[in-house]
């Protein structure tokens, strides 16, 4: 392992990740057992269990989600400690196979976390949380995801060591049709992480609606509420893709001509 | 109102990845087409290892006519992108079968990458040259 404050944080991020899942996925398997038969008495017991694995929930999807963040910057700083590493393609080369399959994680893991996320918060604003049972149900169709995210974590940075890599240039050479998609964002067009982000968080937000819309639909409980929260996605997702198109135009100009200074 | 608006964000991104591959496309034929002087060759390299940077080159005219040097650009290979360029205050004349030094001072990545070094001349012809660092 290659120690440095960013690496040891991703580390005790996945493993805490990891000891809160197994005690939310407990949790979740009591509430989805025990709801079907359970009495009166009993459902507002379970609706107090709700509320507490609800919480660690919330704690361990954003700590997933700050760890996705993250993983890019971590990865972006450990290409000096790297020989042979001239991007974070070849951080993933020392960190292979785990970095791979960790990075196309990474691209879709907030598409996943936020459904539940945004379909908690509506059920949080509603009496009697009505979505209590399909919640729990999620949780334990999203705990596959959430174990292979925190697993990949702590073995790719367990395991990445200062090992001689060759880099993208081995891929990606003058005759390649597509650029290394590493050296492009990261460090020649920067102005394409806005761009990227901008449109990720608005599909994001998009999907979450669309999954609001579907529950919001099925249960007239929450059609009121659900409603808003619909409006607001959409809005909020509208305006990370104007400015996305509006990031779109210096991220362009950044790659049609490198500032020319007159010598 | 929400498909109307769901549609908007759509067609935002389609016009965002459209422009975003066209303008890279554009690059690469622009890069493409660049006519390269055969008889002028980049002979030497000059580089600062404590700063990365690309000093300065040597030009060598193996031909018998002279040329005039007006502006460089580099162009990092892995990205397809020009990292940086410069136009000469006071052009270069590089006369027949001789070598000139030109200048550049262009910045290198210094985890390293591949470069490919235009000199434009008058003629709107390049000379072109490719570098490794480090």
């Amino acid at each position: 392992m290659i120690w440095t404050a960013l690496t040891t944080v991703m580390l005790v991020l996945g493993l805490f990740g990891l000891a809160l899942t197994f005690y939310a996925a407990t949790k979740a398997l009591g509430i989805t057992k025990k709801i079907a038969k359970a009495s009166m008495e009993e459902k507002y017991s379970l609706e107090k269990d709700y509320y507490l694995l609800s919480t660690v929930v919330w704690v361990i999807l954003l700590s997933r989600i700050v760890a996705s963040g993250m993983f890019w910057v971590t990865n972006e700083s450990l290409i000096p400690l790297i020989p042979g590493a001239m991007c974070q393609f070849g951080v993933s080369q020392a960190g292979s196979p785990y970095s791979w399959i960790d990075t196309g994680l990474k691209l879709f893991v907030l598409f996943a976390y936020g459904i539940w996320l945004s379909l908690d918060l509506i059920n949080r604003r509603v009496k009697g949380a009505p979505l209590l049972s399909t919640l729990s149900k999620i949780f334990l169709v999203l705990l596959p995801l959430l174990l292979l995210d925190t697993i990949l974590d702590v073995a790719f940075y367990y395991t990445v060591t200062p090992v001689v890599v060759p880099c993208c240039r081995t891929v990606f050479t003058a005759e390649s049709p597509i650029p290394c998609p590493y050296c492009f964002v990261f460090h020649d067009a920067p102005m394409f992480l806005v761009v990227i982000v901008s449109y990720g968080l608005s599909i994001a937000l998009v999907l979450w609606s669309l999954a609001v819309r579907h529950y919001s639909l099925k249960n007239k409980e929450l059609e009121g509420v659900g409603m808003d929260a619909i409006r607001k996605l959409v809005l909020l997702a509208l305006g990370f893709a104007i400015l996305g198109t509006i990031a779109v135009i210096p991220a362009i100009l950044q790659v049609l001509g490198a500032p020319a200074f007159v010598h | 109102m929400l498909p109307r608006r769901t549609f908007i964000i759509l067609v935002l991104l389609a016009v965002a990845v459209v422009a975003s591959v066209s303008a890279y496309s554009f690059l690469r034929s622009q890069e493409s087409a660049i006519t390269i002087e055969p008889s002028m060759n980049i002979t030497h390299y000059e580089l600062n290892r404590k700063t990365s940077e690309l000093v300065s080159v040597n030009i060598t005219n193996f031909s018998n006519s002279s040329a005039t040097l007006v502006s460089a650009k580099m162009v990092k290979i892995q990205s397809g992108i020009a990292v940086s360029s410069s136009t000469f205050q006071s052009p270069f004349s590089l006369v027949a079968n001789s070598t000139i030094r030109v200048p550049l001072n262009f910045k290198l990545d210094p985890e390293g990458a591949d470069y490919f070094i235009y000199i434009y001349t008058s003629k709107g012809t390049a000379i072109k040259g490719s570098i490794s660092y480090p």
